[in-house]
């Protein structure tokens, strides 16, 4: 038997078989139902087999704007509960990780103020009722004390100044060191 | 313009940067104080003489003469500059000169001087001026500054001005 299928050309005979004759004849239900799937399946070695993959290549040829478009993205978010993921999220970490300073960098101020219709905030102030609650003569009295106070104390440091002079060239004739105004003993209760 | 002269004040003498509260006060602010003192008191009784006057000519039609070497004179004056120091020291320690360059008179002890010690050094204060002025060399030399009415009186004259506070003001304000 071995000796004649030795003699046999395998490949002339393959030639010669009308392969699609014969896979109509075969009954594939049959077939397939004999076939252990799950075993299979198991003896696949899925990692070995998608190594072997390109996934790039695959991508790419995958259309993702016609997947996208027959999406319907209205059905999913509105069987998101929002109110639950916004309860979940952590708002003041949220907000101490926002750099503050550099928002505000990037607003346009002038473009937010040219917006605001000055106009119409000065007409809804009531200034009568402002002046009324507004002690001007307060902050005139403030003001002015303010100036008076600051030209009494150039007058006190020109004299202090001049002590020191005076202190400091008798300290020389002296020939005694000068470490400042002298002050009353410790615990001695300093004038107020 | 005031300040701009601060700034020219508070940068340099480096005492300004320490708060000058309780140390002991120097010639220049004593005399000076004392100079605007002499000034105000004299200038009070000069217009409480006016008002004399005035009153005397109203009434009765005649003038006055008043003669600066009238002996009532002088001891009017007296009486008011003794009543005037020594009210003023008894009640807050500071004549208007020394409240103006932020000095005042406490007990050589630091606390707020009483009446009796405003008195005291009211009356020895004329002799400071006794031998050219010597009782306020003490001021110069002493190391507690104090002239001879204040070691009769047991007093002392210490800064109530904070330095610090004036030019921490200033700079808040320039």
């Amino acid at each position: 038997m071995n000796a004649l299928l030795d003699r046999v050309d395998l490949n002339a005979v393959l030639d010669r078989v009308d392969i699609n004759r014969l896979l109509d004849r075969v009954g594939m239900d049959h077939l397939l139902g004999r076939v252990d799937v799950e075993s299979l399946a198991a003896r696949l070695d899925l990692n070995q087999l998608l190594a072997g993959v390109d996934m790039n290549q695959l991508v790419s040829t995958v259309d993702i704007r016609a997947i996208v478009q027959r999406v319907d993205v209205n059905q999913i978010v509105q069987q998101v509960d929002v109110n639950q993921i916004v309860q979940q999220v952590d708002v003041n970490q949220v907000v101490q990780q926002v750099d503050v300073d550099e928002v505000v960098r990037r607003v346009d101020v002038e473009a937010v103020v040219d917006r605001v219709d000055v106009n119409g905030v000065v007409d809804r102030i009531d200034f009568d009722a402002l002046v009324e609650q507004t002690d001007l003569g307060a902050v005139i009295a403030a003001s002015s004390s303010g100036m008076a106070s600051d030209a009494l104390d150039v007058v006190r440091s020109q004299t202090v100044g001049l002590d020191e002079f005076i202190a400091r060239w008798i300290a020389r004739l002296r020939r005694r060191p000068y470490a400042g105004p002298p002050g009353p003993p410790e615990g001695a209760k300093a004038g107020s | 313009m005031t300040a701009r002269a601060g700034d020219a004040t508070f940068s340099g003498p480096p005492a300004i940067r320490q708060s000058l509260q309780g140390k002991y006060a120097g010639f220049a602010s004593r005399f000076t104080a004392f100079a605007v003192d002499v000034g105000v008191s004299l200038g009070v009784f000069m217009l409480a003489l006016a008002a004399i006057w005035f009153a005397a000519r109203v009434l009765t039609g005649k003038d006055i003469a008043w003669n600066k070497g009238d002996i009532w004179v002088i001891v009017a004056y007296a009486v008011w500059a003794f009543i005037y120091f020594a009210y003023c020291w008894a009640a807050s320690g500071s004549t208007a000169g020394m409240a103006l360059f932020g000095v005042k008179v406490v007990r050589d002890d630091g606390t707020d001087a009483s009446g009796r010690r405003a008195v005291v050094r009211t009356l020895a204060l004329p002799l400071s001026f006794l031998f050219l002025g010597l009782g306020f060399v003490g001021i110069l030399l002493g190391d507690r500054r104090r002239a001879l009415h204040d070691v009769i009186a047991g007093t002392a004259v210490v800064y109530s001005w904070d330095a610090r506070a004036a030019r921490l003001r200033f700079l808040s304000r320039s």
